[in-house]
C-alpha cells in the first residue's frame, strides 16, 4: 500500500511539477532576452563590429564590407590566423536587439510616469529598426543616366545582374526573357544552372559565373570559347564597377546540340550575343538588371557651377521634364533637392563627361530609389527625440530641483 | 569673308605665339622663374648674403597698412581683405603670424606682402622659409651652416638649389597623387615646394608693373603717338591692334618668314609672360551682367580677375575692357612712388578708394572690415589665456576652497573667455553665412563652447567647483588643439563648402546636433578624468558625497549627449537620404556617429542593470573619449568615404596622442579602482579584525559565572 501511495504521490507531483519547469524555463528565456545583459552585449558587439567595417573599408570595397558585416546574419573570421570562427553579423544582431528591446523595453519595463519617455523611445528605435529591415528587402536602387534631351523612364541597378533573352519579332520589336540574378550568381564552381521557358525553343545551362571579370584571348588562340575566356578579377572598391561574366550552353530542345557561350557584363547592350534557333533569331546578354519607373523624365539642361576662381563645384542641378498620365510638368532636381514621385525619388548624383575639355553635351546621373520605407527614420527619429527629451529633461528638472533643496 | 580671314590668321599666330612661350620658358630656365640663380648647392656668396639680412631698410606708413590690410581680393572662390591672404600665405611659409628681423623688428603678415609685392629684392632676403630638418637641406645639396635642425631661410638661400627642389618637389607631389606614403624628408620638400613657388608668385606679382616697353619700331611708335617708352598696362590695351598689325605684316606667311611680324610679336610674348606672373591676387570685381568664363564652364557672374585673367582674356579672348586696364595703372604708380611714402600713401589710398566702391556695389565690401577686425581681436587666442588663467584659480581655490572672491574672480575667468569665444564664432557665422559647424577646424571652436557651457550650467547647478575646473581645462586644451589644427593646416579656415555640403538648413541642424554629441562626451570624459584622479591621488578621501556628485555630474553630461548625439546621427541618416538616396550607407563618418551613439547606450544600460555605478560610470568615460577621438578625427584619416572632407596626415600623430592621453585615463582609473578595493578590503579586514579582537577581549574579560550566577 505504502508503495502504492508513494507511486500515485509520484505521479501526481510529476503532474503539478511539470508546468512549473515549463514556466520557469518560459520565465528564463523571457528574463534572458528582456536582461540588461545581453543588451549590453549586443551593444558591444555592435560597437566592435562597426568597428571592424570601418577599418576594413580601407583594402575592401563598401559592398564587400556591407556583404560581409552588415548585411549578413553570420560571418566567417579567422582567430589567430588559422582557426576559423563564425561571428554574428549585425543583422543577426539587430534582430536580436530588437526581440531584447520588445521583451525588455517595452514588455518587462515598469510602466510608470517615469519610464514613458523610455518607452517612446523604444517604439521609435522599433519603428526605425523596421524601417531598415523593409528597406533592406524590399527597396530598389539603381542610376538613371542621360543626356541633354534624352528621355529615360526605366533604372539600372548598380548591383543586380540579369541574363536576359531577346525574341526578336517582327519590325524592331523585342520580347526579352529574363532570368533574375538571384538564381546564378552564388553558383558553386562544381554545379550548373539549368534554366527552361515554354516559349523558348532552347534551353540555358550556366557553368560559372565571375563578379568581376575581363574576356581575354586564349594564348596561341586555341581552346575557351571562340578563342576567348573570362578572367576573374577582384572586386573594384566601388563595386559597381565591376562587370560580371557567365560561361553558358545554348541546347535546343530538340537537336540537343550545344553552343558555347560567353557572356560579359562590360557592354551588355552594345554586344549581345546573337544565334539562331527553331527558325528565328534570338539575343543573349548579361546586364545590370533594369526597373521601370511609373514616369518618364527627360533631361533638359545639366548646369554645374562652380565658386568664383576656383574648381570647386557650388551647384550641380538638372532641370527636368516629367511625363506622366499625358501630363508634363518642368522640374530641378539639384544636391539635396531630389524629385519624389510615387514611391520613387530620383537624386542628383554624378555628371559627365568631367574628362573631357570644353564638352559639346552634358550628361546626368540620377540616382533612382524606391522604398516604400522612405520617410521612416524623420518619423522615427522625432518620435525618439521626443522620449529623449521628455525622459532626460524629467531628470533634469528633478536633479535641479533636489540641488535647490540641498543648497 | 573677313572674319574667317582673321580666324585663319589667329590659327597661324596662335601656334606661333605658343612656340615663342615655349621658347621663352626655355631661356627663363625651364620653370618660368627668371628670377632665379644658377643651380650652384654651395654658392657661398648666396648664403652669406642671405646671412647678413638684418631687415628691412623702411618702414611701411601705418596708414598704408591699414588701407593695405582691408584691400579686397577673392581667393578661393569668396571675397576676403588682403590681410587674411597675407597672413595664412605667411602661416604656410613661415609657420607663424609674424617674423622678427635680425635687427628686432617685428613684420606682421600685411607688412610682409607689401615688402613682397613692392620691395621684392628685399623680401627675397627674409629668412622666411621654414624648414622642419635640415635633412631636408642635405637633400636639396644646401649646406646646414650654423642653423639649427629646425630654421629658416631666405628665398634667396634657397633659390641656389631651386631647379633640385623643383625636381624633388614634383616627383613628391607625383607620388603622393599616386598615393604612394611619403617619408618625412619628401613631405617637407613637398611643402617647401609649394612655398617657394608660391613665394615666388607673390614676389614676381608686380613685375608688370616695374617694366616699361621702348617703342623702336616704327608701328609702335605710330601706335602711341610717339612716345619712346609706354608701360604695361598700355600696351596690353593695344593688344588687339598689336595682333592685327603683325597680321597684317605676316601678310599669309608664317611668323618665322616675316622678321618685322616676329619683333613685334616677341611683345605679345612678354605680354603673356609678365601678365601671366600676376595671378595670386584677383582684385578686379566684375561688373554688372559681366560675366567671365572659367574653365569649361559657365561663369556666374562673380568672378574677379587678376592681372593674369586680364591678359588672358585680352589675348587669347581678343575682348577690350578698358574699365579693367584702368585697374592696372595704380600699381604702376605706386611702384614708381615706393620710396615716397607721403605720395605712396596717397595713391594707395585712393586705389583702394576704387577698389573698394566697385566692392561695395556689388554687396562684398561690407565684411571686409569685420574680418579684418576679427582677426586683429584674435578672440581665440585671448580666449585661451585667458581659460589658463582660470585653470589657474581653480588650482588657488584647491589651496583656499572657502575664499568666495578666489570662487568669484574663476567664475569671471570662466565666463569672459566664453563671451569671447561665442562671440568669434557668432562673428565667423555672419561672415560665412553659415551654421557655427561646417569645417573639421569649426568643430574645435564649437566642441570647446559647448563643453564649456556644459560644465559652466553644471557648476552653475551644484557649484562643487568641480565643473569649473573642468570648463578651464577643456577651454584651454579646446582652443590650444584648435590652434594647433590652424598651425598644422595653413590654410584659409572660411573656405567654401562642396555643393553637397551647401545647405545650410542641414548643416544647422544635423552638424550642430551631432557635434553637441561630441561635445557633452568629452565633457563627460573630463569630468569623469576628474573623478578618476581625484580617487587615485586621494583628493577628498574621506568626501563620499563630493564622489557622488561628480560621478551624477559625469552621468547627466553623458545623456545629454545621448541626445544629441541620437538625433544628430538619425537626422545625418535624413540628410543623406535626401542627398544620396540612402538613409544609411555604413560610411566611416556614419559609423563614428553611431559607435558614440552605441557606447553612450552601452554605459546608461550598464548603469540601469547595475554593472557600472558610480566608479565604473567614470571609469568607462575615457573609453567613450576614444571613440569621439576615432568618430571625430580618425575616420578622416582613413581617406574613405563620402565624409573624407577634413584629411590631414599631420593630424595623424594629434589623434593618436589624444587616444594615448584616453588609455592612460583610463589605466589610471582602474588603478585607482585597484587601489580602492584593497584599501576597502583593508578596511574591511581591519575592521573584522577589531571586532574579533574585541570579541576576544569581551570574553577573555568576562568573570567566571559565579555559581550564584
Amino acid at each position: 500500500m505504502n508503495g502504492e501511495e508513494t507511486v500515485s504521490q509520484e505521479a501526481e507531483s510529476r503532474e503539478v511539477a511539470a508546468p512549473e519547469v515549463g514556466a520557469r524555463i518560459g520565465k528564463a528565456i523571457f528574463d534572458g532576452l528582456s536582461s540588461f545583459a545581453l543588451t549590453i552585449i549586443l551593444l558591444l558587439f555592435l560597437l566592435a563590429l562597426t568597428f571592424k567595417g570601418t577599418l576594413d573599408q580601407q583594402h575592401m570595397s563598401l559592398y564587400e564590407v556591407q556583404s560581409l558585416y552588415f548585411n549578413s546574419l553570420f560571418f566567417k573570421a579567422t582567430m589567430f590566423g588559422v582557426l576559423p570562427v563564425y561571428l554574428p553579423g549585425v543583422n543577426l544582431l539587430l534582430t536580436i536587439l530588437a526581440v531584447n528591446l520588445i521583451c525588455g523595453g517595452l514588455i518587462r519595463i515598469r510602466k510608470k510616469r517615469a519610464t514613458s519617455g523610455i518607452i517612446i523611445v523604444h517604439l521609435g528605435i522599433l519603428w526605425m529598426l523596421s524601417a531598415g529591415l523593409v528597406e533592406f528587402h524590399f527597396a530598389q536602387r539603381g542610376h538613371l543616366t542621360l543626356n541633354e534631351h534624352q528621355e529615360g523612364d526605366d533604372f539600372v541597378s548598380y548591383f543586380e545582374w540579369e541574363i536576359v533573352v531577346g525574341e526578336l519579332l517582327d519590325g524592331d520589336r523585342v520580347r526579352e526573357h529574363l532570368i533574375p540574378g538571384e538564381q546564378f550568381i552564388d553558383l558553386p564552381p562544381d554545379q550548373k544552372a539549368t534554366f527552361r521557358s515554354k516559349g523558348l525553343p532552347f534551353h540555358l545551362v550556366v557553368r560559372r559565373f565571375h563578379p568581376n571579370s575581363v574576356p581575354e584571348q586564349v594564348p596561341g588562340g586555341n581552346g575557351g570559347v571562340d578563342g576567348f575566356f573570362l578572367r576573374p578579377m577582384g572586386s573594384f572598391l566601388e563595386a559597381e564597377n565591376n562587370r560580371a561574366g557567365a560561361y553558358l550552353d545554348v541546347v535546343d530542345n530538340k537537336t540537343n546540340r550545344r553552343q558555347l557561350a560567353i557572356l560579359w557584363g562590360g557592354s551588355p547592350e552594345s554586344l549581345p550575343m546573337t544565334f539562331r534557333a527553331d527558325g528565328k533569331d534570338w539575343t543573349l546578354c548579361l546586364r545590370h538588371t533594369s526597373h521601370p519607373m511609373p514616369f518618364r523624365i527627360r533631361l533638359n539642361k545639366f548646369t554645374k557651377l562652380d565658386h568664383p576662381g576656383t574648381r570647386t563645384p557650388s551647384v550641380f542641378s538638372s532641370q527636368v521634364t516629367k511625363f506622366e498620365d499625358g501630363a508634363e510638368r518642368d522640374i530641378t532636381i539639384s544636391m539635396n533637392e531630389p524629385l519624389r514621385r510615387k514611391g520613387f525619388t530620383l537624386f542628383q548624383t554624378n555628371w559627365g563627361p568631367q574628362d573631357v575639355p570644353n564638352p559639346r553635351q552634358l550628361y546626368s546621373v540620377f540616382e533612382v530609389v524606391r522604398n516604400p520605407a522612405d520617410q521612416w527614420p524623420l518619423w522615427s527619429c522625432l518620435v525618439i527625440a521626443l522620449g529623449l527629451v521628455w525622459h532626460f529633461g524629467g531628470k533634469l528638472r528633478r536633479y535641479i530641483l533636489a540641488q535647490g533643496r540641498t543648497a | 569673308m573677313v572674319g574667317r580671314g582673321r580666324r585663319l590668321s589667329m590659327l597661324v599666330l596662335a601656334p606661333a605665339l605658343a612656340g615663342l612661350f615655349l621658347v621663352g620658358l626655355f631661356l627663363a630656365g625651364g620653370c618660368g622663374n627668371s628670377s632665379e640663380a644658377p643651380d650652384s648647392p654651395n654658392d657661398a656668396a648666396a648664403v652669406e648674403a642671405a646671412d647678413k639680412f638684418q631687415g628691412p631698410d623702411h618702414t611701411w606708413p601705418a596708414e598704408v597698412v591699414r588701407l593695405a590690410e582691408s584691400f579686397p581680393v577673392q581667393e578661393g572662390g569668396r571675397v576676403k581683405p588682403l590681410s587674411t591672404l597675407a597672413q595664412f600665405a605667411m602661416l604656410r611659409i613661415h609657420g607663424k603670424r609674424t617674423m622678427r628681423f635680425v635687427n628686432g623688428r617685428r613684420y606682421t603678415p600685411t607688412e610682409w606682402l607689401l615688402d613682397c609685392l613692392f620691395y621684392p629684392d628685399q623680401a627675397r632676403r627674409h629668412e622666411v622659409f621654414l624648414i622642419e630638418d635640415w635633412e631636408v637641406l642635405d637633400a636639396l645639396g644646401l649646406p646646414r651652416g650654423d642653423k639649427r635642425r629646425r630654421d629658416r631661410y631666405s628665398f634667396e638661400f634657397l633659390s641656389a638649389a631651386a631647379k633640385r627642389l623643383s625636381e624633388k618637389g614634383s616627383e613628391s607631389q607625383e607620388l603622393k597623387d599616386r598615393k604612394v606614403p611619403l617619408t618625412a624628408v619628401q613631405e617637407h620638400i613637398l611643402v617647401l615646394y609649394h612655398n617657394y613657388r608660391e613665394f615666388d608668385l607673390l614676389a614676381r606679382y608686380l613685375d608688370f608693373a616695374r617694366v616699361r616697353y621702348r617703342t623702336h619700331h616704327p608701328a609702335l611708335r605710330k601706335m602711341f603717338g610717339g612716345q619712346e617708352s609706354v608701360p604695361f598696362s598700355q600696351m596690353l590695351a593695344s593688344a588687339p591692334e598689336l595682333m592685327a598689325g603683325i597680321r597684317s605684316l605676316m601678310n599669309g606667311k608664317d611668323l618665322e618668314e616675316s622678321p618685322e611680324a616676329l619683333e613685334l610679336s616677341k611683345y605679345l610674348y612678354d605680354l603673356h609672360q609678365l601678365g601671366g606672373g600676376a595671378a595670386i591676387l584677383a582684385y578686379m570685381p566684375p561688373e554688372p551682367g559681366e560675366v567671365f568664363q572659367e574653365h569649361s564652364f559657365q561663369g556666374t557672374g562673380r568672378t574677379w580677375l587678376s592681372p593674369a585673367m586680364l591678359t588672358d582674356r585680352i589675348l587669347e579672348q581678343r575682348r577690350r575692357t578698358p574699365q579693367k586696364i584702368a585697374l592696372l595703372e595704380p600699381w604702376e604708380r605706386l611702384v614708381r612712388l615706393r620710396d615716397e611714402p607721403e605720395a605712396f600713401t596717397a595713391e594707395f589710398r585712393s586705389f583702394h578708394d576704387s577698389i573698394r566702391t566697385l566692392t561695395d556695389a556689388r554687396g562684398e565690401w561690407q565684411k571686409i572690415p569685420m574680418e579684418v577686425s576679427f582677426y586683429r581681436a584674435d578672440y581665440f587666442y585671448w580666449g585661451q589665456i585667458l581659460f589658463v588663467l582660470s585653470f589657474l584659480l581653480c588650482a588657488l581655490q584647491w589651496l583656499r576652497p572657502n575664499s568666495r572672491l578666489l570662487y568669484r574672480a574663476t567664475w569671471v575667468a570662466t565666463l569672459v573667455p566664453l563671451g569671447l569665444l561665442v562671440t568669434g564664432i557668432v562673428i565667423r557665422c555672419i561672415l560665412r553665412d553659415r551654421p557655427p559647424v561646417s569645417t573639421l577646424y569649426e568643430t574645435f571652436l564649437f566642441i570647446t563652447t559647448v563643453a564649456v557651457v556644459v560644465a559652466v550650467i553644471i557648476e552653475w547647478i551644484n557649484r562643487r567647483r568641480v565643473a569649473q575646473l573642468v570648463a578651464a581645462v577643456m577651454g584651454a586644451v579646446g582652443l590650444f588643439l584648435a590652434m594647433g589644427f590652424e598651425g598644422l593646416e595653413k590654410q584659409d579656415t572660411m573656405p567654401t563648402l562642396l555643393a553637397v555640403l551647401d545647405t545650410n538648413f542641414w548643416l544647422s541642424i544635423h552638424v550642430t546636433a551631432v557635434t553637441i554629441g561630441y561635445a557633452a562626451s568629452m565633457a563627460a570624459a573630463g569630468i569623469g578624468s576628474v573623478y578618476l584622479l581625484s580617487k587615485l591621488f586621494g583628493v577628498r578621501r574621506g568626501d563620499r558625497e563630493w564622489y557622488r556628485h561628480v560621478s551624477r555630474m559625469t552621468y547627466g553630461t553623458i545623456c545629454f549627449g545621448l541626445v544629441f548625439s541620437t538625433v544628430g546621427t538619425i537626422l545625418g541618416g535624413i540628410w543623406a537620404n535626401d542627398s544620396w538616396g540612402r538613409f544609411w550607407g555604413w560610411d566611416p563618418k556614419e559609423n563614428g556617429a553611431f559607435m558614440i551613439v552605441l557606447a553612450q547606450i552601452a554605459i546608461l544600460h550598464g548603469r540601469m542593470g547595475g554593472y557600472l555605478r558610480e566608479f565604473g560610470i567614470c571609469l568607462v568615460t575615457p573609453l567613450l573619449g576614444v571613440v569621439v577621438l576615432f568618430s571625430w578625427f580618425h575616420v578622416n584619416l582613413l581617406g574613405v568615404g563620402l565624409h573624407a572632407y577634413g584629411f590631414s596626415s599631420q593630424l595623424k600623430r594629434g589623434v593618436y596622442t589624444g587616444y594615448g592621453v584616453m588609455i592612460a585615463l583610463f589605466v589610471l582609473g582602474y588603478l585607482a579602482w585597484i587601489l580602492e578595493q584593497q584599501r576597502r578590503a583593508a578596511a574591511k579586514w581591519e575592521a573584522d579584525a577589531q571586532k574579533v579582537a574585541a570579541q576576544e577581549r569581551v570574553s577573555t574579560e568576562e568573570p567566571e559565572p559565579s555559581p550564584e550566577g
